[in-house]
């Protein structure tokens, strides 16, 4: 062990005393030039900003999104800037980000990232992220929606049920209705060990516990009395205290066979297929609402599931720390979040921008976001709660 | 010291403990040590300090049943039935291929590579299309749609298909080094036992066997050694009814951003697969010293008479080769020409994701293949990289396997032997972000090579190594040494024997090691993922986008491309091969 603290100690003495010297100077220099952190300047002069994004020449981005290849022949027909678009998975993005940042590597100037639990709790603590909000579009955006970064749109995961095979209406209207033996093997969903969003949604569930009992008794009519496995777990978890009704739901529904799918747009179609007898419900992506096609799939939303509708979670612009093209970078956000949202234009996706979102409820026939019954991500709980999290989910199953 | 192949053996040495066991090196530290992302595990977490926490949770926590044990004991029965069934389909199928006269086989073997050419996950597809469990909703599967019931739970989910699709994804492998094996069989050693009195089956008992026994234990270990890493098949099979493998469970603990704690499951299977490298390097020291077959002597290889069975037998390998080869496919191929996909009908035809113009209404705009610019580029670089890497890997390959064997005594052979395997159970996405590190600045003569296609081709080769030693070392076994030594007598220097000795002879193992690397490169994804730039973007890359769109079709129809550019691939290295091994024996009759 000894060898390993003093090479620890020697790897740690070299980066405090490399880092130290030039690279925080430099990135204060690069923030000053950015104008970004505290350098952010009271007015957007957005001509200087263009002409120095032409003379830029190029925007690099991490996508979450492969849609972001959509835009490279537009902005470049307006601008004459050339996005460079990676399409990579939210996390892989800060991943990829910090091993680059820590070796001296600047070439991203962009995130379109959904992972708010990673950037909030890491990134953009250590400052590996920038917020930039477009003055053009403030004031449609609410407090939440621009502190700590700026969200282009709410995307959520919500059960969906077969509405041709189904005429009279959603066949449960509790989420405990889930744990019912009549649903055993009839759940879909991607697995919360595969899918990141698919493990928010658990944890969101986790999260509002007093909801989930309150559901409970209006569903059964009777107080909660939780299983020996789930006491038993509590027990054997230290970060975890006392049982709570999330917990039973999650027992009972783990043990009610439910079944993992990896794609979500399969879910969806498994769920609204028509030619099928006993259909499942499935828990997927809103905006898979698309897919729908007169006598092929019919799978509708149910929007009155007690106690909520579903989880939704935030999909962010930022600019990467020392982004070589920086003004680029101002632009490519603006224009994401003005015409350059048309990719993203799509029923059961709400933009976070107030006249947007109204257009989208007019052409989709949809409620508007805040009349539904949606649990935000707490970025914080989920993120503290990871490992608690993994350790009564493999309990449980 | 001034031994040519001392020399190379040092500096393979250097090389790979720079490619290789650095980062594993950091991969262990990273299991002792509280990373950026522990505060998610525990909030006293001070990124840097040592640790034994994930040890702990791992191995003695309350869900380290859950978590390592069990999945153990799943990735133990799946990957022992399917290294079983793999061995026994790919030994039986090489020797009929290679050493009987069963009709057909020029057709016959190109197809029984074809499962491999696949990608892992279109053969758990198509188990899934036919055995669908009514349960998962949708249309029924085919078993469910011919015989009116559904198929019953242990079929749809968990040890028996994932065993079976192992098996049937990884069976090429001893497939290919069993009959580079039997290729080099010298017909007069089983006529001298002819002569003696021996049967048919004591001669494939005592002389056939024994001479592929080398390649039959490299074919264990490197399908073991796959079934335990893999990851997609257990998943797409295993996971609808929570069954877990250690390799799902490193993925589960990646994906909920718990990267040390994969990375300790990763050290234990990278320990489980050096235990096996290490008792098979015993055994084929032990054995395989006695069976040289490629001597000085003439050689001559004639086939054995199937008599009677001849057609019957060939009816049993064309089925075989059918369905485990062709017949996945066609499933593709018809899924990428249905408008709609899994609806099934002449209406719900179209030929629009292969040539058809960018149409809003179909697909969001994305136009057909041949009008695709992003698959057409990627197809290039597909192309190369696997080209490349193929080359590369088999070439160092068989320097590696050339040093293990003549120099088995030698520890640091032995040594250099073992490096070489390691990569093989390094979770791919893990060994992609230590070369992002690695290569990101320049260090002494290494020059930056973020971003570039050099840093794919280096990975790629890395990752390729385990594989083409393994084949080099079944190819070189083989070869007497007499012969060098008769060249050394000669005056042959030590570079022109390994050029025109070792590399000759060993050329069929040599081949067969290029495409198992050829098409492994051009499937490999998550090992690339990170290290991948619009640039350098390659097939599987586009095709994980667009099925992250749902856009089935195009996945189909790229996974297929990938499909058809290794057929070709390979028959074109399959004819090369073919022509030296022809000319070879011309000039030694």
């Amino acid at each position: 062990m000894k060898q390993l603290n003093k090479f620890k100690a020697l790897t740690a003495i070299c980066t405090i005393a490399l880092a130290s010297a030039s690279f925080v100077q430099a990135d204060e220099a690069w923030q000053r030039e950015a104008g970004v952190g505290k350098y952010t300047p009271e007015t957007q002069d957005w001509a200087a900003i263009e002409s120095a994004a032409r003379e830029e020449g190029t925007v690099t981005i991490y996508s979450v999104s492969s849609r972001i290849a959509k835009l490279v022949d537009k902005f470049k027909e307006r601008y004459g800037i050339e996005i460079i678009g990676h399409d990579i998975a939210s996390d892989l993005q800060l991943e990829k980000l910090r091993r680059e940042n820590n070796a001296g590597v600047y070439t991203v100037d962009v995130l379109f990232n959904s992972e708010s639990s990673i950037l909030l709790n890491e990134a953009l603590p250590a400052n590996l992220v920038w917020n930039f909000i477009p003055d053009s579009v403030s004031d449609e955006l609410t407090e939440s929606e621009m502190t700590p970064l700026l969200i282009q749109r709410h995307s959520s995961r919500i059960v969906y049920y077969n509405t041709v095979l189904n005429p009279n209406g959603a066949p449960i209207n509790s989420i405990w209705d889930m744990t019912r033996k009549e649903w055993s093997g009839r759940t879909l969903l991607p697995s919360p060990l595969e899918d990141s969003l698919s493990a928010n949604f658990i944890q969101t569930i986790l999260a509002n516990p007093e909801d989930m009992a309150a559901a409970y008794q209006r569903e059964f009519g009777e107080p909660i009395i939780y299983s020996k496995a789930v006491i038993k777990a509590v027990e054997s978890i230290a970060t975890i205290d006392k049982p709570d009704a999330s917990m039973e739901w999650l027992y009972r529904f783990l043990q009610n066979d439910p079944v993992f799918q990896g794609s979500t747009t399969k879910i969806f179609k498994n769920v609204g297929d028509i030619a099928q007898e006993n259909p499942p419900i499935g828990i997927t992506t809103f905006s898979k609402l698309r897919k729908n096609k007169k006598g092929v799939y019919a799978a509708g939303p149910i929007y009155d599931l007690d106690p909520v509708f579903g989880v939704t979670y935030p999909t962010a612009l930022m600019i990467a720390d020392m982004a070589p093209h920086p003004n680029a970078a101002k632009l490519l956000i603006r224009y994401m979040m003005e015409e350059g949202f048309s990719p993203w234009n799509e029923p059961g996706d709400y933009s976070a921008r107030a006249s947007v979102e109204a257009n989208q409820v007019k052409e989709f026939g949809l409620p508007s976001f805040n009349d539904l019954s949606l649990w935000p991500v707490d970025a914080e709980e989920i993120y503290y709660s990871k490992f608690s999290f993994l350790a009564l989910y493999l309990a449980l199953s | 010291m001034r031994d040519p192949v001392s020399i190379v053996m040092l500096i393979l040495l250097a090389v790979l403990a720079y490619l290789v066991i650095w980062p594993f090196f950091q991969l262990v530290i990273n299991t002792f040590t509280w990373s950026e992302g522990s505060r998610r595990i525990s909030r006293e977490a001070v990124p840097g300090q040592f640790t034994w926490f994930y040890w702990l949770q791992v191995t003695a926590g309350p869900i380290s049943g859950k978590m390592l044990y069990g999945p153990l004991i799943n990735t133990l029965i799946t990957g022992i039935i399917s290294t079983i069934l793999a061995l026994i389909a790919g030994g039986s199928l090489a020797w009929c291929i290679v050493r009987s006269d069963m009709p057909g086989k020029r057709w016959l073997q190109p197809i029984l590579t074809l499962p491999y050419i696949l990608p892992s996950f279109a053969v758990a597809l198509a188990w899934e299309t036919v055995f669908r469990s009514p349960k998962v909703g949708g249309q029924p599967g085919l078993y469910e749609a011919i015989l009116g019931i559904a198929p019953p739970e242990w079929l749809s989910y968990g040890v028996v298909p994932i065993s079976i699709t192992l098996a049937i994804h990884y069976f090429p492998f001893a497939y290919l080094l069993v009959a580079g094996a039997l290729a080099t069989i010298d017909s007069q050693m089983e006529e001298s036992a002819l002569i003696s009195g021996a049967g048919k089956l004591t001669i494939l008992r005592r002389i056939t066997f024994p001479v592929v026994a080398p390649a039959f234990v490299a074919a264990i270990i490197l399908t073991f050694g796959k079934t335990i890493g893999q990851f997609a098949l257990p998943f797409l099979l295993g996971a609808p009814t929570q069954f877990h493998t250690v390799a799902t469970m490193i993925y589960a603990n990646l994906a909920l951003g718990l990267d040390s704690m994969a990375y300790v499951l990763a050290v234990i299977l990278i320990a489980m697969s050096l235990l096996s490298i290490w008792l098979s390097n015993r055994f084929i020291k032990k054995k395989s010293g006695r069976f040289e077959t490629i001597s000085g002597k003439g050689f001559r290889s004639r086939e054995i008479a199937l008599g009677n069975w001849r057609w019957f037998i060939f009816s049993v390998v064309s089925l075989f080769g059918f369905v485990v080869g062709i017949l996945p496919i066609i499933l593709l191929g018809v899924q990428s020409v249905m408008l709609i996909d899994g609806f099934y009908g002449l209406e719900n035809l179209t030929s629009h994701f292969w040539i058809g113009k960018s149409n809003l209404n179909i697909a969001g705009g994305e136009p057909g293949v041949i009008y695709n610019k992003i698959i057409l580029g990627a197809t290039w670089n597909t192309l190369k990289l696997a080209f490349l890497s193929a080359v590369f890997a088999s070439v160092i390959g068989i320097i590696i396997a050339y040093i293990a064997v003549r120099r088995a005594n030698n520890p640091l052979a032995v040594l250099l032997d073992q490096i070489a395997f390691i990569p093989f159970l390094f979770p791919t996405i893990a060994f992609g972000a230590m070369y992002l590190t690695l290569f990101a600045v320049p260090v002494g003569p290494i020059p930056a090579l973020y971003g570039t296609f050099t840093l794919l081709v280096l990975i790629s080769v890395v990752s390729r190594l385990p594989y083409s030693v393994k084949t080099g070392i079944t190819a070189v076994t083989q070869i007497g040494q007499e012969l060098e030594e008769a060249a050394e007598v000669a005056g042959a220097s030590w570079g022109r024997r390994f050029r025109k000795i070792i590399m000759p002879l060993a050329s069929s193992g040599i081949m067969s090691g290029m495409m198992v690397s050829f098409v492994g490169v051009m499937r490999e994804l998550s090992l690339i993922i990170l290290l991948i730039t619009p640039a350098t973007r390659v097939l599987m890359t586009a095709g994980f986008g667009y099925a992250e769109e749902g856009l089935t079709q195009l996945t189909n129809a790229l996974v297929l491309i990938v499909a058809l550019l290794t057929i070709s691939g390979e028959l074109i290295l399959w004819k090369i091969g073919k022509g030296r091994m022809a000319r070879l024996r011309e000039k030694q009759s």
